[in-house]
């Protein structure tokens, strides 16, 4: 009987804790002819001479591929946890297949085509493992896929090991991947490098977004490959460099290129830092990736070029639960976002999954908050001195990008003084009628859209397999029997003395408010409203929302206690690696 | 330029409870302050600088 590898003609197995196997995976991100394709290697046996791999160690090793062999490397103790690798050779990646069309098939000289993609898992995988979906699966950390010319193509990784605080990936994607015939789902933030030709950071960041957001948006959104984002960007207006260095958008070009494709973005000028963060924060917990546009005054292009800016995604942030919200809450700052202290962004040039702060700002920013990069990062500190030095030292925010879909979605802001207007009404009216009604002292809200599909589903009662503790059933009806626009606006109120040290699944929710993103900012309706021991409700028809509150509110039987809030599935505890 | 800080918005009075002689009277002016608080905030926000390039 022939041997299962001939069965599986172009894929190939490295034990990455294997010396041997590692040094050889690692060829696939050299800089300089980065190994590709297998060129080298045989089926069964994946080997390669020894004056090849010298002479190939030889080559730099530059960011962002030097900075996926550290979050791959399972030597590194704060890497993914990957154990092994499965090797797809001759793989047919649409992103790559683009660029080819759009580029490199006019070119005189032959270039290569075909790209590889490579799977990560945290157990030792076989060609005997995959008829077993399960064991896939259990073990599936994601993919990498590396173009002909050993560009990071397309990228899904899980994410690494966190440092001391918590660290939550709200706007992420769960990606479909095929591989032999097994359905698998990579779970974690898509990454892309622009191909410095046709395509720029700003198209890059722009492709992380909607990916994530294709799978938020569903129908309503279109992928598009990032040289089409700058196709789209360019239809009307040359890029404003014309063909010289990589192809500059202007942010006009780039609202135009995700306004075709099917977004409503809206652009905010970064000035006070504390708005800045609140609307990167709650942005993110809306699973909406925003693009930061961010100056850097010591890039190594930058005195040659004029003012350009870098772009990049921000899709996670950190959580501090040892930050006491109650002295800030008391000075004013009332938003959950104050014991988030960092954001988790990609950055096509450097990599995934670094940490920013956005702060006060510096002596370059003209006015603009400073960002500052956690240089304390085990991934940043080895590549310390490219990426401070060259990158983020002295580096200011200038624009923060959000992208909603096509439905009149009210901003952030506005649904902020909506929902926190509405529930502070709720309490002046009814503490008229009921003595027990009474905000708490030190209030904090936070918010964030949601399809309301995906909130009702996650609001289950205690009493229910994988319900939040401290719903209860009637509460938990009454939220999830009520009708609802496609997208909802949630503002909840939290008790800034019960989020001294708690851990994510310990925080409490103990009033809430929904509100549809399309109505009108300045007309005081909602949709659902919860404060202690009452439930409130509008239906569309209903014009009077005094009546909705006072006459029409529900006295819950049920004992009503403060319930956890929706938290994203996908994050990691601190550690003490 | 050196830009204000402008766009701090008009959040706390919005999450506290104040006394009212009825219903009625509450309502009204959670109404009128909800108008200028929108207003205020949408005052407060600059508009950006769209020719910004973006390229590095």
């Amino acid at each position: 009987m022939a041997s299962l590898g001939s069965q599986y003609p172009n894929l190939y197995f490295l034990n990455l804790e294997k010396t041997s196997d590692w040094r050889c995976f690692s060829l696939f991100f050299s800089s300089k002819r980065p190994l590709c394709n297998l060129e080298l290697l045989e089926p069964d046996s994946v080997q390669l001479s020894e004056e090849s791999y010298r002479e190939r160690l030889l080559a730099l090793y530059d960011l962002p591929r030097s900075y996926f062999l550290d979050l791959l490397n399972p030597r590194n103790k704060h890497s993914i946890g990957a154990s092994s690798c499965l090797v797809e050779a001759h793989y047919v990646d649409r992103e790559s297949a683009v660029v080819y069309s759009f580029l490199y098939s006019r070119a005189f000289r032959d270039y290569p085509r075909r790209a590889v993609r490579l799977h990560f898992f945290s157990k030792e995988v076989d060609y005997d493992h995959l008829l077993d979906q399960k064991y896939l699966q259990d073990a599936y950390l994601g993919f990498v896929v590396l173009s002909a010319h050993g560009r990071i193509s397309r990228a899904v990784l899980s994410p690494p090991r966190a440092g001391r605080t918590w660290w939550f990936f709200p706007a992420h994607v769960d990606y479909p991947v095929n591989l032999a015939g097994v359905p698998l789902q990579a779970v974690g933030v898509p990454f892309a490098q622009q191909d410095g030709r046709i395509s720029a950071c700003a198209t890059a960041s722009a492709w992380m977004s909607t990916v994530i957001l294709a799978s938020l948006y569903g129908f309503d959104t279109f992928v598009r490959s990032m040289p089409e984002i700058t196709a789209l960007a360019t239809q009307s207006s040359l890029p404003p460099h014309g063909r010289v260095g990589p192809p500059t958008l202007n942010v006009s070009q780039l609202l135009w290129a995700l306004r075709e494709m099917g977004y409503e973005p809206l652009v905010y000028d970064a000035v006070d830092p504390e708005f800045c963060r609140e609307q990167i924060y709650y942005s993110i917990e809306s699973g909406i990736p925003p693009l930061l546009i961010i100056a850097l005054p010591h890039h190594w292009a930058e005195p040659s070029r004029e003012s350009v800016s870098h772009c990049v995604t921000a899709f996670g942030h950190t959580y501090d639960p040892k930050i006491d919200p109650v002295p800030l809450c008391k000075a004013g700052r009332w938003s959950t976002s104050i014991q988030c202290p960092y954001f988790l962004i990609n950055d096509d040039q450097i990599g995934p999954y670094l940490k920013i702060a956005i702060e006060e700002p510096n002596e370059y920013g003209h006015g603009n908050p400073a960002i500052r990069l956690d240089l304390t990062d085990p991934f940043v500190s080895r590549h310390r001195k490219s990426i401070w030095d060259h990158w983020y030292k002295d580096a200011y925010l200038q624009l923060i990008l959000i992208l909603h879909a096509p439905r009149h979605i009210m901003s952030l802001h506005e649904a902020v003084i909506k929902g926190c207007s509405m529930l502070a009404s709720a309490y002046d009216l009814l503490s008229l009628r009921y003595k027990w009604v009474k905000l708490h002292e030190s209030p904090l809200y936070r918010v964030y859209l949601s399809s309301s599909n995906r909130w009702k589903q996650s609001m289950l009662p205690e009493t229910q397999k994988g319900g939040r503790v401290g719903l209860n059933e009637e509460l938990s009806r009454y939220f999830r029997g009520h009708q609802y626009p496609k997208y909802i606006w949630i503002i909840e109120l939290s008790d800034a003395r019960q989020r001294v040290g708690a851990r994510p699944e310990d925080l409490r929710v103990f009033a809430d408010i929904t509100i549809d993103p399309t109505s009108d900012p300045e007309d005081m309706d909602f949709l659902t409203m919860h404060i202690p021991g009452l439930f409130m409700r509008m239906f569309p028809w209903d014009q009077d929302e005094l009546s909705a509150i006072e006459n029409h509110h529900i006295v819950l039987s049920s004992k009503d206690t403060p319930y956890q809030p929706f938290i994203s599935p996908l994050y990691r505890e601190p550690t003490s690696l | 330029m050196k830009k204000e800080k402008s766009t701090r918005m008009p959040f706390p009075r919005m999450l506290e409870v104040r006394p009212a002689a009825s219903a009625k009277e509450a309502i009204e002016r959670r109404r009128k302050e909800l108008k200028e608080d929108q207003r205020e905030a949408r005052r407060r926000i600059p508009i950006p600088d769209t020719s910004t390039k973006i390229g590095v």
